[in-house]
C-alpha cells in the first residue's frame, strides 16, 4: 500500500489544512463531539451517526473529517463530567473517574482536565503515527484473531477486577458477576434461546450498556452529592497554568504516556473491542507497575493519564482495520464505513491505491480533529469548571433530567429509563456499602463476549480447551490473564496487610489506653 | 474494621444483590430448556455465575456478620464517657449515620418522575420535577427563581434532544408549541 512521494503527500495534507470551510467543519465536529461525550446518555457513535446525513453534500474528506473529529473528541469529551461530577460522559470514560474525581475533590479539577485533555490528544496522536506508518502490519495480526483469540483477551480484560476492586476483592467480585450476570439477560448468542427474560420483550435484546452504565455511576452520585456535601473544591481564578501539564510533568510520565497508548492502539485495532477495555487494562497496567499503587483511586493523575491516552489511542487504532482491510473495529467505525461508502469509497487496499489523496486527507483530519480537542478543552476550561459552580440543588435536579434523557435517547425506549433507575438505587445501596463500580461495568461490558466466545471456541474445538493454548495468541493473553490476577490478588494483599497494621495500631493507640 | 454506617448498607446490599442472585439462580434452573446440545448448553454459564455469585454473598453476610459482633464487643468494653471522648474516625464505628432525608425524597422524586413522564408527557413532568427537587434541596432558593430554572432548563433540554437531534420524547405539551 503506497501513497505516493512525499512532496505529493505535503500537498494533499496541505490542501485540507488551507481549505478554511473543511477546517470550520472540522472545528465543529470536534465541538459537537466534545458536547456529545460530555453528556452523558450520548456518544459518539451517536454524534456520528446524526452527522452522516448532514454530511450528505461535503466532498468525502470534509464529510469523514467531520465524523472523525466528532469520534476524538466525542471519546475525550467523557472525561469532562468523569472528573468534575464523577459520572463518566461515556463507557470509556469510567476509569477516568477513579481519579479524576479525587483529584476535582481536592480542588485539583483543572490539572486533572488538563491531564485528560493532554493524555487524550498523546494517545490520538500515539495511535494517528501507528495508523500512518504501521497500519499493514498491525491490521495482518488482528486479522488473526478468532474465537479462542478473542475469549482470552476477554479473560484478560476481566482479570482486571482485583486492580479495580478497590478495599475488597470479595466485594469486587460480587459487583463483577453483577454486571456478567446482566449481560447474560436475552438472546443466547450460540443456540438463539431466549434468557431470563421473565417473557418481557423489552429484555430480549439485552440489557444496554448505556442506561445501565447511568444507573450505576450518574444516580448513585447525584444522590450521594444531592445534598451539597460532596462539593467543597474552590475554582476561581483558573489559569492556563493550572491546567495546562508542564514539559517537565509530560516527561515525567512519558513511559505512562507510551504504555498507555500502545495498548489502546493496538485493543482498538482489534475488531469489536473499544476504549472501556482499553482503559481498564492501561489502568491496571500502570498500577501495576506503579511504585505507589495505593495512591490510585485516591487522585494520582497517572491514573487519568492511562486511561485516557488509552482509550484515544483506540480512536486511531480501530481506523486501521477500516482503512486497511474495511472492516469496522466498532460501532462508530461501523458508521463511519457507511459515510465513507456513501461518498463512493470503498476502505481496503484498494483505498490506498485508488484513492491516495482522500486517505491523507483522513490522517490529516484526525491530526486536526486532536489539536481541536487539546484547544476547545484549553480555552473551554473555565467554562467547564463553572458546572462545580452551579448551586447543588439546580445541578442535581438538571443531572437527573439529563440522566433519564440520556437513557431514553439510546433506543428512543422508556424500558431503558425503567433500567437506569433501576440499576441507579441498586448502585446507589452499593455504593453506600462500599461495593465498588467499575467492576460491575468491567463484567458487563466484557462478561457476554467472554461466553459467547468460550463456546464458541469450544464448538469448534469439539469440545476441547485445547484450543486455548495450540493459539500462541489466545495462550499469550491465558498466561498474561493468569499473572495479572496473581499479580493484582499479591498486590491486594500487601496493601490490605499495610491498611490493617496502621488500623491496629491506631486501634492499640486509641482503645489501648484505656487498658492501660 | 467499617464503620457502622457501612456495615448497615453492606448487609442492605448483600440481601439484594444475594437475592436476585439466589432469585435467578432458581428461575434459571427452572426455565432451562430440556434439550442436548453437543457443546456447552445456553444456560450453563448463567447458573455457574449465579451459583458463585450466592456463595459470594453468603460468604460476604458470614464476613459482616463477624464483624458486627467484634464492633458489639469493642463498643461494650467502653463506658459512655469514653465512646464520647473517641476520636471521630472510631466513634464511626459505632454509630449509625442516618442518610439526609433530602436523599430518600430525592429518590422518591426520581421515581414520580419517571412515572409523570409516562404519564403526562416529559415537559410537564419535568418542569415540575426540576421546580419542586430544587426547592425541596436547598429551601433558601427563591420560588422564582426556581420556576425560572425549571422552565429555562425544559426548554433547552426539549430543543436540543428533540429539535436538534431528533429523539422522539413523548411530549404533548410542546409538540402543541413547536
Amino acid at each position: 500500500m503506497t501513497l505516493g512521494s512525499f512532496s505529493e503527500i505535503l500537498a494533499w495534507a496541505g490542501s485540507v489544512v488551507k481549505d478554511i470551510p473543511t477546517m470550520a467543519f472540522m472545528f465543529i465536529g470536534t465541538l459537537m463531539g466534545l458536547i456529545f461525550g460530555s453528556l452523558p446518555g450520548l456518544t459518539a457513535t451517536m454524534g456520528v451517526a446524526l452527522l452522516i446525513p448532514l454530511t450528505y453534500t461535503m466532498d468525502s474528506v470534509t464529510a469523514i473529517g467531520m465524523m472523525l473529529c466528532c469520534y476524538v473528541g466525542g471519546i475525550a469529551g467523557g472525561a469532562i463530567p468523569a472528573v468534575l461530577l464523577n459520572i463518566p460522559g461515556t463507557p470509556d470514560a469510567c476509569v477516568t473517574t477513579m481519579d479524576g474525581y479525587p483529584m476535582a475533590q481536592q480542588g485539583r479539577g483543572a490539572k486533572a482536565l488538563g491531564w485528560a485533555a493532554f493524555s487524550s490528544g498523546l494517545g490520538t496522536l500515539f495511535s494517528w503515527l501507528v495508523l500512518i506508518f504501521g497500519s499493514t502490519l498491525l491490521a495482518s495480526v488482528c486479522i488473526e484473531f478468532g474465537s479462542p483469540e478473542y475469549c482470552m483477551l476477554m479473560l484478560f480484560g476481566l482479570s482486571i477486577i482485583t486492580a479495580v476492586s478497590g478495599k475488597s476483592i470479595m466485594k469486587g467480585l460480587v459487583a463483577a458477576l453483577l454486571g456478567i450476570t446482566i449481560s447474560f439477560i436475552g438472546i443466547d448468542p450460540i443456540w438463539g434461546n431466549v434468557r431470563l427474560t421473565f417473557g418481557n420483550m423489552n429484555l430480549l435484546g439485552g440489557i444496554n450498556l448505556m442506561p445501565a452504565l447511568i444507573g450505576f455511576y450518574s444516580i448513585p452520585q447525584i444522590l450521594n452529592g444531592c445534598t451539597g456535601k460532596t462539593v467543597k473544591a474552590e475554582y476561581r481564578n483558573i489559569t492556563l497554568r493550572d491546567f495546562v501539564p508542564t514539559l517537565k510533568e509530560l516527561w515525567r510520565e512519558k513511559f505512562t504516556i507510551i504504555r498507555s497508548s500502545v495498548i489502546g492502539t493496538v485493543i482498538g485495532a482489534i475488531p469489536a473491542t473499544g476504549g472501556g477495555i482499553a482503559a481498564y487494562i492501561a489502568y491496571d497496567q500502570t498500577k501495576k507497575l506503579s511504585k505507589d499503587p495505593d495512591s490510585f483511586g485516591k487522585g494520582n493523575p497517572k491514573g487519568i493519564i492511562s486511561a485516557e491516552a488509552a482509550n484515544n489511542g483506540v480512536c486511531g487504532g480501530a481506523m486501521i482495520p477500516l482503512l486497511t482491510l474495511g472492516i469496522p473495529g466498532d460501532s462508530v467505525t461501523a458508521m463511519m464505513l457507511g459515510g465513507l461508502i456513501l461518498h463512493g469509497l470503498q476502505p481496503g487496499p484498494l483505498l490506498f491505491q485508488n484513492s491516495p489523496d482522500v486517505v491523507v486527507g483522513i490522517f490529516t483530519t484526525i491530526l486536526i480533529g486532536t489539536l481541536f480537542m487539546v484547544l476547545l478543552q484549553m480555552f473551554g476550561i473555565r467554562l467547564f469548571i463553572r458546572i462545580l459552580s452551579v448551586p447543588v440543588n439546580f445541578l442535581s435536579a438538571m443531572l437527573v433530567v439529563l440522566s433519564l434523557v440520556g437513557s431514553f435517547a439510546l433506543n428512543n425506549n422508556f424500558f431503558d429509563v425503567i433500567v437506569a433507575v433501576v440499576l441507579g438505587l441498586v448502585g446507589f445501596v452499593m455504593t453506600k456499602a462500599d461495593f465498588p463500580m467499575a467492576p460491575a461495568v468491567l463484567g458487563l461490558v466484557l462478561g457476554g463476549k467472554f461466553e459467547t466466545e468460550f463456546r464458541r471456541s469450544l464448538q469448534v474445538s469439539r469440545n476441547s480447551l485445547s484450543i486455548f493454548w495450540t493459539h500462541p495468541i489466545a495462550l499469550a493473553f491465558f498466561i498474561a490473564a493468569v499473572v495479572m490476577i496473581v499479580l493484582g490478588v499479591v498486590m491486594h494483599m500487601r496493601s490490605q496487610k499495610r491498611a490493617a497494621a496502621a488500623e491496629q495500631s491506631r486501634f492499640d493507640q486509641v482503645f489501648g489506653q484505656k487498658n492501660d | 474494621m467499617e464503620k457502622k454506617t457501612t456495615r448497615v448498607y453492606e448487609l442492605i446490599g448483600i440481601g439484594i444483590l444475594g437475592g436476585y442472585a439466589l432469585f435467578m439462580l432458581i428461575y434459571a434452573y427452572i426455565t432451562k430448556p430440556d434439550m442436548k446440545v453437543a457443546g456447552m448448553g445456553s444456560y450453563t454459564f448463567p447458573i455457574s455465575a449465579y451459583a458463585v455469585m450466592t456463595a459470594l454473598c453468603v460468604a460476604l453476610l458470614v464476613r459482616n456478620l463477624m464483624m458486627a459482633a467484634k464492633a458489639k464487643k469493642m463498643e461494650a468494653a467502653l463506658s459512655v464517657k469514653e465512646k464520647e471522648a473517641l476520636p471521630e474516625e472510631e466513634k464511626a464505628l459505632f454509630t449509625f449515620e442516618k442518610t439526609d432525608k433530602r436523599v430518600w425524597i430525592t429518590i422518591a422524586m426520581i421515581i414520580g418522575y419517571m412515572l409523570a413522564w409516562k404519564l403526562v408527557g416529559f415537559s410537564l413532568a419535568t418542569l415540575v420535577f426540576i421546580f419542586f427537587e430544587a426547592k425541596i434541596l436547598n429551601k433558601e432558593s427563591k420560588w422564582l427563581i426556581c420556576a425560572i430554572v425549571a422552565l429555562g432548563a425544559v426548554v433547552v433540554i426539549y430543543l436540543l434532544f428533540v429539535e436538534v437531534f431528533s429523539i422522539a420524547l413523548y411530549d404533548p405539551l410542546m409538540s402543541l408549541l413547536f
